[in-house]
């Protein structure tokens, strides 16, 4: 089989491996070697469906002797099956790399012969990268759930970060649909990775020269839609990964029908993309604006707004909290506003430093007053002729993008009935103007 | 008497007005490239390097900030930057280093927004820039709308050490020139990219062909794609064209070129 059909096969079957970044680690290049590495991540194209292309991201073989309902690779599919070589595969990823198509590899893998067996050609194409090739670039690599613990040590020290997929949010789910594998032979290389980073981090302290594990972090990953848990138990889930494991992300992937199955959703469902776009925002909630999981949802509220995302419906279910006053409220309470985000919270304590704010000047900084005007004081006033209509509230609350999103006709309808208990817009509203 | 300031067209240059109009107390009523036209009466400043390095210092004493706004905002060609750059360095001996915060101030906002656009550009052609590789070296063609060069060869030079490359500017008429380990910026009037290799050609259909095939069908989602990856960068991308000059380059990108980098101070 040539290059070319290696290359479609083997990124195919590994695209919907949601985690792209190449976050989390900053190294300068060296001399004699090739690469470095920028903490806050480059994306160097985005794919069509709009999503970052960074790394090269492909499997060692989509071989696999396990039988995944969810997954194209599963044992029982009638698929064309190959392999890179490992020599290939590094090839491949330095003469991309030195073009600037991509910051590295993530490489991951079906199951040939055994989880062993695996492991060990994929430390292969690791190995030649950072020593023949002297790469210095990322390298994200999938730990294989139950190959020895020697092996994903090893892999550890060649790797900027690793993940192991939690698959599907409950170990009932994971049960029926991921019968070869267990709660625990996932959350077991899990726990592994997180105490060597941690121990790593001790050494580091002692000896300055320690090498590095996965100095990236570790990420998982869950499907969403394929199972019917709820928002509620996913973000619970989500919350408890990042504290237990000390995980740097937690991905979501919309589940796409792959086979019929009595299972699974139906084939011609539509992927939850809208799910999947709160869960995304309702995780940057509690990673970067201070929110606790309980904040968001709770048992009686299980499922996340469709029509705004969770930060506004929290500020429309806490008015008493608002307006604040732009001149003085902490920073905390500034992230909490709608539309004021983590730089332009930063612009306001900058700049409220030198002058005092008035809405004009917010505007010249950057800030966008279409929701948050609702919500701000400057100078104890409201913005100046700020006609508060019901209707008018609530269409600045629901950005367009959801809008369309919520909208969606195939999706809108099975979307919607997720939704117990959900406030209509009306009530919203009300909520609203009860309080302006 | 009303003055005009006519200057070389470099940043030294516009440095030096600075300088000229503190020493003759005078703010001038505008300040133009030399053999424009006006009507004003005019006074034609001198580029002299101790001034301009007088004036650069003494930016860099206040806050590095004030210093890197001050070429970021040169580098960003947008129009009237002598102007805005001008009334920015007269705040800064007003204020002091505080002044990169008053972003309520309207010179200082445009500037503000001019240094963030530049950083933008730079940040984006470090995605999207292509490099074919023609059997000595690396080629890229970029077309930016300001000046991005410097801003990018630290993280070129660095992240590949033992390459030689190069990054031609077709907007601004400059290049990086790089060969292990020693790096320059020169003014490029014309550059021939030779005929790709048959290595080069395979490559990047790998490449055109993995990018394809990235994209989840039923996702398709253009606006989104577009957003963050805007079309004007499209030319030059392995992923949308054949060759790294790319198609035929529109005039319409092509803004006020600006100096040779070698007449930037600091
Ligand atoms: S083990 Fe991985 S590759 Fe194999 S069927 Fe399961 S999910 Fe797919």
């Amino acid at each position: 089989m040539d290059m070319m059909d290696k290359l479609e096969i083997l990124s195919a079957s590994a695209k919907y491996d949601v985690a792209c970044t190449s976050s989390g680690v900053d190294r300068a290049g060296v001399k004699g070697g090739i690469g470095s590495c920028v903490a806050r991540g480059i994306c160097h194209s985005f794919a069509a469906d709009g999503r970052c292309i960074a790394l090269l991201k492909v499997l060692m073989t989509n071989y696999c002797i396990y039988d995944c309902k969810y997954c194209v690779n599963r044992r029982s599919n009638d698929t064309r099956r190959t392999a890179f070589t490992p020599q290939e595969l590094a090839e491949l990823t330095i003469q991309f790399y030195r073009r600037n198509y991509i910051e590295g590899l993530f490489l991951s893998s079906g199951i040939l012969k055994s989880p062993d067996y695996t492991c060990e050609q994929m430390i292969r194409v690791l190995e030649l990268l950072r020593g023949e090739y002297r790469f210095n670039g990322y390298i994200h690599v999938k730990a294989i759930p139950g190959a020895d613990d020697a092996l994903l040590q090893r892999m550890g020290m060649l790797a900027d970060r690793m993940s192991v997929n939690i698959e599907l949010p409950s170990q009932q789910s994971l049960h029926l649909l991921a019968p070869d594998k267990s709660k625990s032979s996932i959350l077991r290389p899990m726990g592994l990775i997180r105490n060597r980073i941690a121990q790593n981090s001790t050494d580091l302290v002692r000896y300055r020269h320690a090498p590095k594990f996965a100095p990236a972090g570790q990420s998982t990953q869950m499907i969403i839609g394929a199972t019917p848990d709820t928002d509620y138990q996913i973000l619970n889930l989500t919350q408890a990964l990042y504290k237990k494991y000390s995980l740097k992300r937690v991905f979501f992937s919309a589940y796409m029908p792959v086979q019929e199955h009595r299972l699974l959703p139906a084939l011609d469902t539509k992927p939850p993309l809208l799910r999947e776009h709160r869960l995304y925002q309702a995780d940057w909630l509690l990673r970067f604006y201070g929110f606790d999981a309980s904040e968001l949802l709770d048992e009686q509220h299980q499922s996340f707004n469709p029509l705004v995302d969770p930060k506004c419906n929290w500020a429309i279910n806490h008015m008493e909290q608002f307006p604040v006053e732009v001149n003085s409220a902490p920073y905390e309470m500034l992230l909490r506003v709608p539309g004021i985000g983590v730089k332009s919270a930063q612009r306001i304590l900058a700049a409220r430093r030198s002058s005092l704010l008035d809405f004009d000047g917010l505007k010249r900084i950057g800030v966008v007053l279409k929701r948050a005007q609702y919500f701000l004081l400057c100078k104890g006033r409201m913005i100046d002729g700020l006609r508060v209509t019901p209707d008018g509230v609530l269409r600045a609350l629901i950005s367009e993008r959801d809008y369309e999103l919520a909208r969606l006709p195939e999706e809108a309808p099975e979307q919607l009935s997720l939704f117990e208990r959900q406030p209509t817009g009306r009530d919203m509203v009300q909520s609203l103007t009860g309080q302006l | 008497m009303e003055t005009a300031y006519t200057y070389d067209g470099s940043l030294g240059g516009l440095l030096c007005c600075v300088f000229d109009s503190y020493t003759r107390h005078e703010v001038p009523l505008a300040i133009l490239p030399e053999g424009e036209p006006t009507f004003y009466r005019t006074w034609q400043v001198e580029t002299v390097e101790a001034h301009v390095l007088r004036v650069w210092n003494s930016l860099g004493r206040l806050s590095n900030e004030v210093q890197e706004w001050v070429k970021r905002g040169w580098f960003s060609c947008v129009q009237d930057r002598e102007w805005m750059i001008y009334q920015f360095i007269r705040l800064a001996y007003q204020y002091g280093a505080r002044v990169t915060s008053m972003l309520t101030n309207i010179t200082v906002c445009r500037l503000f927004k001019a240094v963030r656009m530049v950083g933008n550009e730079a940040g984006q052609l470090i995605e999207f820039l292509r490099f074919s590789d023609c059997g000595e070296g690396l080629i890229a063609v970029i077309e930016p709308k300001c000046i991005v060069l410097p801003l990018m060869q630290q993280h070129f030079t660095d992240r590949y050490p033992e390459e030689t490359f190069l990054i031609h500017d077709k907007t601004n008429a400059m290049a990086l020139f790089y060969r292990p380990y020693q790096a320059q910026i020169l003014p490029v009037e014309h550059l021939e990219v030779p005929a790709m290799e048959a290595e080069e050609q395979a490559f990047r259909a790998l490449w055109r062909r993995y990018y394809e095939v990235a994209a989840v069908e039923g996702r398709e989602n253009p606006r989104c794609r577009m957003g963050h990856m805007p079309k004007r960068f499209w030319n030059h991308m392995t992923e949308f064209s054949m060759t790294p000059a790319g198609e035929p380059e529109s005039d319409a990108l092509r803004l006020a070129g600006g100096p040779s980098p070698s007449a930037l101070p600091g």
